[in-house]
């Protein structure tokens, strides 16, 4: 903490000049060039306007970052051809190409060095006259970009497939398009302090806490760094307590599930240069839904919730509880079954324990290539995987066949779970409770379940408690936890993201009445 | 930031429970059944009625002073020397008792599920999460009891379902066989381990919200947790009968290892094992986060967290010395406990609650 109070002032600060805009056009390119280190990108065009009164002006922008069209045909066009108007005397040309010629939107009248500096940089063209003292900004950003795409890491079967792209501003639209609702504010922000990255805090007023809109804007602004290149970035600085492995944070690259959220009264934060949209506050049972619970039938929507819940125990217990019954409590396993665990085990040289490390972590490390390697190689991966560690692990007598059928269908299970973050606290717990239980056996495996719902039930995500609603149990909540109910059955939105504007439906109205 | 250190009246509801239910389910079927033979669920339920009773006597204290504990209510009443001395006595006994619900915790442990585990090992990793537990504060260890109730109740049923096969209607009969005269006699135990115990949650009772309806959650809480009790001694009677029930050092354990699912699944009783250990682990918790915050306001230090790992050490030690076999604890259970608790359960309490009374009458007067 101390030491980073001390970084807040450094000795020397390469803060741009706070200095105004002078009338010198010359001077005024000069410092632009200078301070940008004459970039080879930077275009600064001179011209002169009006040739009877000589007045001489230029156009800045920095290629690459504009739209080349837009640049030629609404602004170069028209200050060079347009202007001059007829009679000077009766506007002067700064005020006639900036109120009545340039047919660009998003226009801003510019007075200091610094701002047009960052305006520039963010692809911004600037027009500038000479003997003035304000400039033009005219918003001319245009880049190649991804475009819309399908989702890669997030895909239903049933619901919309498009998926947020790198770009705030198409972003943002994603989910202006799907809320319609006047309330819905789109707060912007800049965090960073060489990147300068754009953030976008969404909610919508009056359905959205306050105190959470508040607290999130209160945090973004305190955070200090260098740069956010991602919103993970962002999610370290903002979450609770940091010492932890569960995500509190909620991301994703579905607006749908944004959209759900905001709707729900949380709070969604867009971080330009990244599809992964933050949504606080996060909840354990949010990581456990997926927007595709809410598309299919509320039956199956249910029953695949239950299905997941079964597939998290299994994905945390089930190595352990192999472990913990095969060295310590033979007498669960029903006779015949037990007989023939023995038989496998016989030519195995390892403990059960060795066997699960050293099956789980091999899995870990082809899981992680798997993600790594490029195409084309992968399927190479996973032929090694599934024939060389499974079949002739098993024939070498490292392993026996009963372990790999344990880590298979832990591995399985671990990639049931919708968000791929609460996957991760999942793997790392696994290995802990295995050691408990080769330790303990299943009194150690208890203890562990203990300790871990003590950590869960401490938690919180922008103050609202991280097992909400089951614990505390909210009544009214639980139609949408573990089960869902049909949507004419969900009458208010959650008590934990919302308080205020409670009403989602009137419930179902029957034909004829 | 948010943090208020309160508890709703449900999760002080499912505390009572747990409290009740802990430790109790293992060591009180098998007294009941000793003494009143297969009238032992009568005794149970009789204890419950007392239990009701003193309940109002507990509430009366509980909002004496609106957010002061036990501790700071005798101080505050009888002065900072002979306030302590009381609160001396009340301190030790919650310590005690915890460190008796560890030392069961941990002799259940090591005879039933894993003998080749040294003693000191389990108590250590045990109370190593309750102090975890402890130092999370009391906010979180209501919410996750709300956790565990599910699952605690789901088992409970689950034991109760798949006994149901193996009930003997004979083994109750005759009801009062042997007259009112043991029942009344067995029910003390009862009363001792765990009604009695319940002043513990005195210490607890200032953090939970509406007061009002925290005296009704006080009530259902302990009629669940009584009538799991008297329903586990009642069908340990009818599966196992009331001479086994009696000899067997842990007979609800006992009736688990009866279940036969089809025929092909059995040894699973320590599935139900698991009911043991979440509740003897509530129970243990509520005890030791009252017992370092009860020292921790007796010694006037602010934050009752850095105690617990001190105090940890130390009840670990006296867990282990405090008796040296089963055969000397049942009998202490039989003979000391009962009056030790009825001093601090009872006669305590009312004491504190004859003083506030006389202090409030002469402030009134002035």
């Amino acid at each position: 903490m101390k030491r980073r109070k001390k970084n807040q002032t450094p000795k020397e600060d390469v803060q741009l000049d706070t200095r105004a805009i002078s009338s010198d056009l010359d001077g005024n390119l000069a410092f632009i060039k200078d301070t940008l280190g004459n970039g080879s990108d930077l275009v600064t065009r001179r011209m002169i306007l009006n040739k009877k009164a000589k007045i001489s002006g230029a156009v800045i922008f920095i290629d690459g970052l504009v739209d080349k069209n837009t640049v030629q045909d609404f602004i170069l066009e028209v200050v060079m051809v347009e202007v001059p108007p007829e009679d000077l005397s009766i506007s002067p040309i700064y005020e006639a190409i900036k109120d009545s010629t340039l047919p660009i939107g998003e226009i801003y009248e510019l007075k200091k060095m610094d701002e047009l500096i960052l305006r520039l940089l963010s692809g911004e063209t600037i027009v500038m006259l000479d003997n003035e003292t304000r400039a033009i900004a005219a918003s001319t950003k245009g880049w190649k970009d991804r475009g819309v795409q399908e989702t890669t890491s997030e895909s239903v079967i049933r619901g919309p497939k498009e998926a947020f792209t790198e770009t705030l501003r198409t972003n943002t639209a994603m989910v202006r398009r799907k809320i319609k609702d006047p309330k819905l504010r789109i707060d912007a922000k800049k965090v960073g302090k060489m990147t300068v990255t754009d953030v976008s805090v969404i909610y919508i007023q009056d359905t959205a806490d306050e105190s959470v809109v508040k607290e999130v804007h209160a945090r973004l602004d305190n955070i200090d760094i260098d740069g956010v290149l991602e919103s993970g970035y962002l999610e370290e600085f903002i979450e609770d307590p940091p010492y932890s492995p569960f995500p509190k944070v909620y991301y994703t690259e579905r607006p749908d599930a944004i959209a759900a959220g905001l709707l729900e009264g949380k709070v969604a934060i867009i971080t330009d240069g990244t599809p992964n949209v933050l949504l606080v506050p996060a909840l354990f049972v949010n990581f456990m839904q997926s927007s595709e619970d809410y598309y299919q039938r509320y039956d199956i929507g249910t029953f695949i919730r239950l299905l997941r819940l079964f597939a998290f125990c299994i994905a945390l217990f089930m190595p352990s509880l192999y472990i913990a019954i095969t060295t310590f409590h033979q007498e669960m396993i029903p006779a015949p079954l037990l007989i023939n665990l023995a038989a496998q085990r016989e030519g195995v040289p390892f403990p059960a324990f060795v066997e699960a490390v050293l099956m789980e972590a091999t899995f870990e490390i082809l899981r992680e290539a798997g993600v790594r390697l490029p195409k084309a190689v992968g399927s190479a991966v996973s032929i090694v995987g599934a024939l060389v560690l499974g079949e002739s692990a098993v024939q070498a007598g490292l392993v026996s066949p009963a372990m790999v059928i344990v880590v298979a269908i832990t591995a399985i299970s671990s990639f049931v779970f919708p968000s791929y973050n609460m996957a991760i606290p999942v793997r790392m717990l696994r290995f802990s409770l295995m050691i408990l239980a080769a330790t303990f056996g299943l009194y150690g495996i208890i203890l562990g379940l203990i300790a871990l719902v003590l950590h869960l039930c401490s938690l919180q995500s922008f103050g609202v408690p991280y097992m909400s609603p089951l614990a505390p149990l909210v009544p009214k909540d639980q139609k949408d936890v573990l089960v869902r109910f049909p949507h004419w059955g969900l009458l208010s939105r959650p008590s934990s993201s919302s308080h205020q504007n409670e009403k989602r439906t009137s419930g179902r109205k029957e034909k004829g009445k | 930031m948010y943090r208020n250190n309160t508890i709703s009246p449900r999760q002080f509801m499912y505390l009572v429970t747990l409290f009740i239910i802990g430790s109790s389910i293992l060591i009180v079927p098998g007294p009941l059944a000793a003494g009143a033979q297969q009238d032992g669920w009568i005794a149970a339920l009789l204890s419950l009625a007392v239990g009701m009773l003193l309940i109002f006597l507990y509430h009366k204290i509980g909002i004496l002073y609106e957010n002061k504990t036990f501790i700071e209510v005798t101080i505050d009443i009888f002065g900072p020397w002979i306030g302590r001395g009381i609160s001396l006595f009340y301190i030790l006994f919650i310590y005690i008792l915890a460190a008796l619900v560890l030392r069961n915790i941990g002799d259940f442990m090591t005879t039933q599920i894993m003998p080749e585990t040294p003693l000191q090992f389990t108590l250590i990793l045990f109370l190593l999460v309750v102090i975890m537990g402890a130092r999370l504060g009391i906010e979180t260890i209501g919410r996750s009891s709300e956790m565990f109730i599910t699952f605690i109740v789901l088992l409970l049923f689950f034991l109760f379902l798949f006994v149901t096969p193996q009930i003997e209607t004979d083994n109750f009969q005759p009801i009062f066989g042997s007259g009112l005269k043991p029942i009344i006699s067995t029910s003390f135990t009862m009363l001792g381990t765990p009604i009695l115990e319940m002043v513990v949650l005195l210490m607890i009772y200032p953090e939970v919200k509406e007061k009002n309806k925290a005296k009704h959650a006080w009530f259902f809480g302990l009629l669940i947790g009584g009538g799991f009790l008297t329903m586990i001694t009642l069908i340990s009677i009818l599966v196992l009968g009331s001479d086994l029930t009696a000899l067997n050092a842990y007979p609800s354990y006992e009736l688990a290892s009866k279940i036969n699912i089809a025929g092909f699944w059995e040894g699973i009783e320590i599935i139900v094992a698991i009911v043991w250990m979440v509740t003897i682990f509530f129970k243990l918790l509520i005890l030791y986060y009252a017992s370092t915050k009860g020292i921790a306001q007796f010694l006037m230090i602010d934050d009752y967290r850095t105690l617990l790992l001190p105090l940890g050490m130390g009840m670990v030690v006296l867990a282990i010395v405090a008796y040296p076999d089963v055969a000397y604890f049942e009998n202490f259970v039989g003979t000391a406990w009962f009056p030790y608790a009825l001093t601090h359960g009872l006669f305590i309490p009312l004491l504190v609650l004859a003083g506030a009374l006389i202090k409030r009458k002469r402030k009134s007067k002035k």
